[in-house]
């Protein structure tokens, strides 16, 4: 399927080919910065940011729905609590990184380049997409919220029980750690 | 997609008087704080600057716009700059969805309430930062109290938002006032907790007293923003004054009937109808923000345990049994 | 009737995405600590959500199916992140560092 527009709208599809331009370079500029950054705190906000352009990517395919949750839940939950453990934990990385040599890196970037280039030109490059018939349009919450209760409620009802353990264990964890061992300076936050 | 040519002008437009409704709305609100405080603490308030005090807060601004932008030697430049930044813009961003009246209103988004929720977790972020790259260990726990404080509230708003979406079944804000028409929402007991719990919540959001435990003039110097002076101060509080607007437009328009009168239902057309609608809705959400203000000098601060226990062992409870009445409700009687 | 340039196309996204995935796989791999290998691990889910919802505007017939799977992709890569977080947490506060390859007879 190819999205096309009548030709009175050229000014603002060029205005949204920029935009859209705009976001790409979030993305993959934030991601450079989280996976380059000496200091800790800077490449959760690498990841911070590079998270906020995916979320501009999805409301370019159309689904705001997706991109507001993509918000709400990797920026205002995930990168906050990672925020709280980098403040916490004081990492000693950001101190002296055991890092390896530069020979290494070097090596380990060609192999990935290699990688991607081989994945995408077999698979994506060489093969033409087609769209099959359209059934229904997932734009809108209700539409996804009767999926989630019809055809997908097993992996919905599984995921709630996942997050369920996922809370219960991470306090346990958290909290166990305390009384062996010192606290940080003494402080209990 | 239908896609229709967007206005682009209108929108410029409709941004730039946002941007400058936005710093008249703190202004004013400042002043309004200021002599509402004074009265109930029984003196004058500012009376010498203008009729009333009036002029006030023109010549704090200027102050403040004057004074010299200190960073810490050990903080991080480009992160404290930017926390200011980012606590100030996304409630502008999310003001401009409000529906003040049926045509005044910006862009009607289709997943309204959900977008102007994602913008409050930025709130969060900006503070976060502001009190790590301050350097200083006040602001270290200023910013720790206020996120752990942001978080666990944000659950008994989302709750007692969902109670309103789930009753008026749809996300999209110009029509949660329309559903609501005459009969607000307030009136049926559903509504009523769940104004009750929002406004609670919401005040904690915004870091107002009770809840003011991040800022604790008393305790923690400033707390997250100890080391910001002049404008960087400037925003965090211009930002803090949009939030309050933005959460008492969003229970306006939730709750209270937006655009309505009680019982009456303003469906006119023309620029006078349009008028009177949009005064109704600022009168609403300006007396929300006045009770605000009537609480934060009346109450005196929780200490942070209490905060959380209010919140985890009182406000989530009470949320979840009148969400889930609330569907019981709507099942059985058809709402 | 004009096209867009860039962004009417499924390649642009697909390709976005594996750039994501392979940002993640170095990350993951050179970088030693506990914190910094999750953040990688996100960048990851993150590709492999957009390849997901790129597949759902473009080919599929029925547009819920991706998005559904992208909420899921989320949802346990929050729960992912807290397990992850709370055990960095609970292994500094035990030995004072949290890198992945000398988690034992550590001094100081």
């Amino acid at each position: 399927m190819d999205i096309t527009f009548s030709s009175d709208l050229s000014a603002y599809v060029a205005i949204a080919d920029v935009t859209f331009i705009a976001f790409i370079a979030m993305t993959l500029a934030g991601g450079l910065v989280a996976i380059l950054a000496k200091q800790l705190i800077h490449a959760v906000l690498g990841l911070i940011i590079s998270l906020i352009g995916v979320a501009g990517l999805y409301a370019f395919l159309g689904n705001y729905f997706i991109a507001s949750m993509q918000i709400l839940i990797y920026v205002g939950a995930v990168s906050i609590s990672m925020v709280f453990a980098v403040m916490l934990a004081r990492p000693p990385e950001e101190v002296k990184q055991k890092s390896m040599r530069l020979a290494t890196k070097i090596a380990l970037g060609v192999i990935v380049g290699l990688f991607t280039a081989a994945t995408v030109g077999s698979a994506v490059f060489a093969h033409r997409w087609s769209a099959a018939a359209k059934v229904t349009s997932g734009d809108t919450p209700v539409e996804i919220g009767i999926g989630l209760l019809t055809r997908n409620v097993l992996a919905f009802e599984l995921i709630s029980l996942v997050l369920l353990i996922a809370i219960i264990g991470s306090v346990v964890i958290a909290k166990r750690g305390r009384g062996t061992g010192k606290t940080v300076g003494g402080e209990e936050l | 997609m239908q896609i229709q040519s967007p206005n682009i002008l209108l929108i410029v437009v409709a941004a730039v008087v946002m941007v400058l409704y936005v710093f008249t709305n703190s202004a004013v609100l400042v002043w309004v704080e200021r002599k509402v405080s004074a009265h109930i603490q029984r003196r004058p308030g500012p009376f010498e600057v203008g009729p009333f005090g009036l002029l006030q807060t023109a010549i704090d601004g200027l102050k403040l716009m004057a004074k010299q932008l200190i960073i810490p030697a050990k903080a991080d430049k480009r992160i404290f700059m930017l926390a200011p930044v980012l606590s100030f813009v996304p409630p502008i961003a999310a003001l401009l969805t409000v529906p003040f009246g049926k045509v005044v209103q910006v862009q009607n988004l289709d997943i309204g309430i959900l977008f102007i929720l994602s913008l409050a977790a930025l709130n969060v972020l900006a503070i976060l930062i502001a009190g790590w790259s301050s350097a200083n260990k006040y602001s270290l726990f200023g910013a720790v109290r206020s996120v752990a404080q942001n978080i666990a509230y944000e659950i008994p708003l989302l709750l007692s938002l969902l109670t309103a979406v789930l009753w008026m079944g749809t996300l999209n804000l110009g029509e949660l006032v329309d559903a609501q028409g005459g009969f607000w929402f307030v009136f049926t007991p559903f509504g009523f907790i769940a104004f009750v719990i929002y406004f609670v919540t919401g005040m904690a959001e915004t870091n107002r007293a009770p809840f003011d435990l991040p800022e604790a003039e008393s305790e923690l110097t400033a707390g997250f923003h100890t080391e910001y002076s002049g404008m960087g101060f400037g925003l965090f509080f211009l930002g803090e004054y949009t939030n309050m607007i933005l959460v008492s437009a969003i229970a306006t328009s939730l709750f209270l009937g937006g655009y309505n009168l009680p019982f009456i239902t303003l469906n006119g057309e023309g620029i006078l109808w349009e008028l009177i609608r949009v005064l109704i809705f600022l009168a609403k959400a300006y007396f929300l923000i006045f009770v605000m203000i009537w609480m934060r000098w009346t109450f005196p601060r929780v200490r942070f345990d209490q905060l959380l226990n209010l919140c985890w062992k009182v406000l989530i409870p009470f949320s979840l049994v009148n969400l889930a009445a609330a569907a019981i409700w709507i099942k059985a009687v058809g709402g | 009737m004009i096209q867009p340039t860039f962004f009417g196309n499924i390649e642009v996204y697909l390709l976005v995405a594996l750039i994501l995935l392979s940002f993640g796989l170095y990350g993951l791999i050179s970088r030693p600590g506990l914190i910094s290998m999750l953040i990688s691990v996100e960048l990851i889910l993150n590709g492999a959500g957009l390849n997901f919802m790129a597949f759902n505007t473009f080919t599929a017939p029925d547009k819920t199916e991706g998005a559904t799977f992208t909420l899921f992709v989320m949802g346990l890569a929050a729960a992912e992140a807290a397990i992850t977080l709370s055990i960095a947490v609970a292994i500094y506060r035990r030995f004072r560092l949290i890198t992945a390859d000398n988690l034992s007879g550590m001094k100081d």
